[in-house]
């Protein structure tokens, strides 16, 4: 996988997949580290931009709105003070002249009307700049205006439209001496500061009355349908509360976003609004945070990059180069050092892995030392095994003629000297020289039975699969007049087809079926031969009805020359089991007795089952 | 048969180092019925010098039969044996190989190197007689030998 940081158009695609690399996760880390820290600052820097953009439209667009609230202000107060002053004219003069009244028109041109009424309606003075709306002696007793100001009460109407489009104000006031004030006001003052009222490409600006009705706005359309605004925008809800000034942000009246600022116009119960859609306001925010998000990325890819390629040179190329050092000691190169010279961490690896594998070669020359002087020392001791067995074969040899030699000298002259002197000699002499040749005769069949014993060890034969029935026929064979003199029955299982030294096998058989016609009791002799596989082993059994052992001599029967009997009884040396052992131990096997005293023995040898090499 | 050699007695050569081996060999051809002549030599070397007509041997007889010990000293009977299987005028005559060895190997290659016959020599004097005069009579009667070939 390290390869592939040398190849630079695979880095990208191989850095997702790559999370198992140490390259991948520091990566990955970084760059979740440096992203939180890009979106902490842009985070801050964009809440910092928006908040100053926010207060400074706030205060361009409140500004805006109290100089308008503070101009219509001044335009009712100017209206509020011509009903004043025929107040206090009725109040000093007791009489208005119609005179007064056209003047006050002629000097106000925004107030279209001016009307002087009785108690019960009657029209006292009127003048009125074009025709007269309200001096109409019919509807005036009924008039809200009217009614209101009998009561005592000032009087603002709402805001309504002439037929000829244009808005007006009734305001009335009562008069001193039982008589009402009234004045219509031409209202185009409202659209007039709203249209002045300019900020930002997009800004608007209306006025709403208590209700939420627009009675003026930069589009007049929204004033002669009657627009009311959305009662559940937060600005319907800022319009209830009595506070001089708001702002917040919600949807116009065509539903676009906005933030607006409210300004009350002192002395009336309106308020003047102005907005600007949130596009604009916050336009500066919004290209920050696409700036600031490109920055972001751009940079963050780059710092990731930079600090990649500085991970591959830092980290990356020299753990390649330790993990090649590792590779080439793992191919038994252990001279192999890793030369990475630098004070880091890395370096302190390096050293350490060069130590390491300078502790191996030792550990390994001293090993290979060891390991030559024990095959040395194992060369020794087969050579010293072979030359005793060279020994033990000259032995073999040595005894085979020139042991007997002397021994065959010994007994050829003690017989001649019987036939040649026999008259000379009498009937005690006769005895010796039979004692003395028996010895003799004894002698060399001891000799003879050592050299047996000894091949079993030196003269043996691989192991080859061999069917024991054949071996067993053979055996029955070379012991057919044995068996015929004795009537003996012999019965055997099955018998399998293992890896064993036929001939020493043979032997072995032989002489414990030999043993078992010898050692026969009263009765002619019934043996046995059984077979039963145990796991991995064949045991093997001689069963016989003979004399039997008694159970302490068990042991003793197959050490080499011990006998149980006198040669009178039972001729031999006292070879043959211990020729029997030693081919069931040369076999990998183990052998022994179970016997009643006087009934019967069954001797018992195991043979593993080998592959057909042999030992 | 035995008349055919009346004149002329039956040279037999005995190749022994052991004193008493070659008394009693001799002991035993002593009481044969067949009329015959023992030469006696003590090694492998002297044996091929009597066959040679060599040295002190310039007279010495051919020998109708060999009797062979293996163990001897200086030539060793199996070089001996080979030597006499390899020479023209010498590999005709039958060799008796009468050794004590019992050895499989012994045997073996005393036949490999063209033996006429392996006998081990028994224990028992009487069994030793019977095979010396069964040796005896075969060889010497039994069987026909080539005739002695041209000085």
């Amino acid at each position: 996988m390290i390869e592939r940081i040398f190849k630079p158009g695979r880095f990208w695609p191989t850095l997702v997949h790559d999370l198992n690399t140490v390259r991948g996760r520091l990566i990955v880390l970084l760059g979740i580290v440096l992203l939180s820290a890009l979106l902490l600052t842009g985070i801050g820097v964009l809440t910092f931009i928006y908040r100053t953009e926010t207060l400074a439209w706030r205060g361009r667009q409140s500004e805006a709105a109290r100089n308008a609230a503070l101009r219509v202000a001044a335009f009712i107060q100017r209206a509020n003070d011509a009903l004043d002053l025929v107040a206090r004219l009725e109040q000093e003069s007791l009489v208005v002249e119609q005179a007064v009244i056209q003047q006050l028109v002629a000097q106000n041109p925004a107030v279209q009307e001016i009307l002087y009424v009785d108690a019960r309606g009657q029209i006292l003075a009127s003048a009125s700049q074009q025709q007269a709306l309200l001096a109409n002696q019919f509807t005036i007793s009924q008039s809200q205006w009217f009614l209101t100001a009998k009561q005592g009460d000032r009087y603002y109407g709402p805001i309504q439209l002439s037929p000829a489009g244009e808005s007006y104000l009734i305001m009335a006031r009562p008069g001193t001496r039982e008589t009402i004030i009234a004045a219509r006001l031409q209202m185009n003052i409202l659209s007039d500061v709203v249209a002045e009222i300019q900020f930002g490409e997009r800004g608007r600006a209306f006025v709403l009355n208590p209700t939420g009705r627009i009675i003026a706005h930069t589009n007049p359309q929204n004033v002669q349908t009657y627009t009311e605004i959305d009662h559940a925008s937060p600005l319907f809800t800022a319009l209830t509360l009595d506070i001089d000034e708001w702002f917040g942000s919600y949807r116009d009246v065509d539903g676009m976003p906005v933030v607006g600022v409210t300004s009350a116009v002192p002395g009336t119960e309106w308020v003047i609004v102005t907005e600007l859609p949130q596009s604009e306001a916050f336009a500066t925010s919004r290209l920050a945070f696409f700036l600031l998000c490109l920055s972001t990325v751009v940079l963050g890819l780059l710092i990731l990059l930079l600090s990649a390629r500085s991970l591959e040179a830092v980290l990356l190329i020299p753990l390649e180069e330790l993990r090649r050092g590792a590779e080439r000691i793992r191919d038994g190169d252990l001279a192999q050092r890793i030369v990475l010279p630098r004070p880091d961490e890395i370096g302190q690896v390096a050293l350490a892995f060069n130590q390491m594998a300078a502790e191996l070669q030792e550990v390994y020359t001293s090993l290979e030392q060891k390991i030559a002087e024990r095959t040395h020392d194992l060369e020794q001791q087969r050579a010293e095994l072979e030359r005793s067995n060279t020994e033990l074969a000259q032995f073999a040899y040595i005894a085979s003629h020139d042991l007997q030699e002397p021994l065959r000298m010994v007994t050829s002259y003690l017989q001649l000297l019987e036939r040649r002197y026999s008259a000379q000699l009498d009937e005690t002499a006769h005895e010796f020289i039979g004692f003395a040749v028996d010895g003799a005769n004894r002698m060399q069949q001891l000799i003879r039975d050592l050299l047996l014993y000894s091949r079993v060890g030196t003269q043996s034969k691989p192991f080859v699969r061999t069917p024991c029935e054949q071996i067993l026929q053979g055996v029955l064979n070379n012991l057919q007049v044995a068996i015929e003199e004795t009537q003996a029955v012999i019965t055997h299982d099955d018998l399998p087809e293992i890896a064993v030294d036929a001939t020493q096998f043979g032997q072995l058989l032989q002489n414990l079926i030999g043993n078992a016609l010898k050692f026969r009791g009263q009765e002619p002799p019934v043996i046995h031969i059984g077979a039963e596989q145990q796991g991995a082993t064949w045991l093997f059994s001689v069963q016989d009805n003979g004399i039997g052992i008694e159970p302490q001599y068990n042991e003793r029967i197959f050490v080499i020359f011990q006998q149980l009997h006198t040669r009178d009884k039972y001729p031999g040396t006292g070879i043959g089991l211990a020729i029997c052992r030693k081919i069931v131990e040369r076999h990998g096997g183990r052998i022994w007795v179970e016997s009643v005293y006087g009934e019967g023995t069954t001797f018992y040898f195991t043979v593993p089952m080998h592959d057909g090499r042999g030992a | 048969m035995s008349d055919m050699y009346q004149g002329q007695p039956i040279e037999i050569l005995l190749v022994e180092d052991s004193a008493g081996d070659i008394r009693l060999t001799l002991e035993v051809l002593k009481e044969s019925k067949i009329h015959n002549r023992v030469s006696v030599v003590r090694d492998g070397v002297e044996a091929m010098t009597f066959l040679r007509r060599q040295g002190a041997y310039q007279n010495a007889p051919y020998p109708d039969l060999i009797l062979l010990d293996l163990n001897l000293p200086r030539k060793d009977g199996r070089e001996t044996l080979a030597e006499i299987k390899q020479d023209v005028n010498l590999k005709r005559i039958p060799v008796v190989v009468l050794t004590t060895s019992e050895a499989e190997t012994d045997i073996l290659q005393a036949y490999n190197l063209h033996a006429n016959c392996y006998i081990t020599k028994p224990v028992d004097f009487g069994q030793f007689i019977k095979v010396i005069h069964s040796l005896e009579d075969f060889w010497l009667s039994v069987v026909k030998l080539p005739p002695y070939p041209e000085p």
